[in-house]
């Protein structure tokens, strides 16, 4: 007795792509034979199968997508795949020296000093950092409404990012990075500050979006490493 | 249509892969232009989106470009980009479901949103019916039957189960048979 229409149906797309063991196989054949409707769908799936087949493999889009990838090229990945903001450079690895000169005393000789736009670049950085803490201070101080205002654990944990990023910045006027170092952190910073930027006038048009707040924070962390690492290479000299 | 070319290198592509991880990025452009079209198809049916689609491409070159340092050559660059892609598209397209779930009730199934170039008959038709998928069975539809993946590969790929890709893969073609009869 040969297999119903309800056996062979499920198994009619193994049986076109022919991966059904030999006695299923058979059976499958046996029914085809006496069966138009199944041969029908059997049919419909070759054509199927043939159409998906010829389907080009290359389509070209609609416009030249490299400019905009070249200019995405400088972006961090990290390991989640997490992207951040374009053009974050890393810092050159300094010669270690060890000299015995406490940490915030360490001056390279042979490096030029730009000390004006060293300072010249905490200071505006400072000067944001401060707009920022006392835009959370006057964000605390409204009452809480269903939009516009982050919950206070964030605002706490942005409050002492701002107070991290304060004491680097401080930590970093002391010392006698080279042009070129400092350029980049100044750079760099202005690359994370507008992401900053973004990302808290995004979470004005979308309070309490986790990811959102999530993003702000990693930035802000970005931004102590950042710090950090400038001034590991002002120690290091 | 688009204005720039497709340009196939007459340098090795293994050659470029290794000038693009060291930073040659003329090398980089130079696999972009060999792959863009590979990856943008790719990239396009499993979106159903032309605009979302190049997104994706340029996220998927972006995380190439950062990622070479990984690729060791076990597998041509061709099927490790073409990976890549992939993984770019299904972690974007579940976040997109997380947001639209966030947003509103009505979610991910949204019919065609591109119509694609005029070709032979049954290729525009079956092009427009893949992109009229819902979600779920067009990515495994794509990934199946367009590029070659197995069931146990989707399953990894999409933290679905083996046996729930068969399922969408039979739901798909039953779909596409209907569109296209």
């Amino acid at each position: 007795m040969t297999w119903s229409c309800d056996a062979v149906r499920p198994r009619l797309d193994d049986w076109v792509e022919g991966s059904l063991p030999d006695a299923e196989r058979r059976e499958v054949a046996a029914h085809l034979e006496s069966c138009e409707a199944c041969r029908g769908e059997a049919a419909g799936l070759g054509a199927l199968f043939s159409a998906t087949a010829g389907l080009p493999r290359e389509i070209q889009p609609p416009r030249d997508l490299w400019p905009a990838i070249d200019a995405r090229l400088d972006e961090v990945v990290d390991d989640a795949g997490e992207v951040a903001p374009a053009a974050v450079v890393s810092l050159p690895r300094a010669r270690s020296r060890r000299s015995g000169i406490p940490r915030w005393g360490l001056v390279a000789a042979a490096l030029a000093l730009v000390l004006v736009t060293a300072v010249a670049t905490s200071i505006l950085t400072r000067r944001w950092d401060q707009a920022m803490a006392l835009k959370l201070q006057r964000a605390g101080e409204r009452a809480p409404t269903a939009a516009g205002t982050m919950n206070d654990d964030v605002s706490d944990q942005e409050a002492r990012f701002l107070a991290a990023s304060q004491e680097l910045l401080t930590g970093l006027e002391g010392q006698r990075l080279s042009p070129e170092t400092m350029a980049i952190v100044r750079r760099n910073l202005e690359v994370i500050d507008a992401a900053i930027a973004e990302l808290h006038a995004a979470l004005e048009r979308d309070p309490g979006n986790g990811e959102l707040t999530r993003m702000l924070l990693a930035t802000y962390q970005r931004k102590i490493d950042l710090l950090e690492q400038a001034a590991r290479a002002g120690e290091e000299g | 249509m688009h204005a720039t070319a497709r340009t196939h290198s007459s340098v090795p592509v293994s050659a470029l892969v290794r000038r693009a991880q060291a930073g040659d990025r003329a090398a980089f452009e130079r696999l972009y232009q060999d792959h863009v079209g590979r990856i943008y198809a790719l990239c396009l049916r499993l979106t159903g989106d032309p605009e979302e689609a190049m997104e994706r491409t340029q996220d998927a070159f972006v995380r190439a470009w950062h990622g070479l340092g990984s690729f060791r050559g076990d597998a041509a660059f061709s099927t490790w980009l073409h990976r890549l892609a992939v993984n770019v598209v299904l972690t974007e397209r579940r976040s997109i479901g997380r947001r639209e779930r966030r947003v509103s009730a009505a979610a991910a199934d949204v019919g065609p949103a591109y119509e694609p170039a005029p070709r032979a008959g049954l290729g525009v038709d079956l092009e427009r019916a893949i992109a009229g998928l819902p979600p779920g069975a067009r990515a495994v539809f794509v990934l199946y039957d367009v590029e070659g993946y197995g069931h146990q590969e989707i399953a990894q790929m999409t933290g679905i189960a083996a046996g729930t890709s068969k399922a969408q893969l039979h739901r798909a073609r039953r779909l596409l048979r209907e569109a296209l009869s």
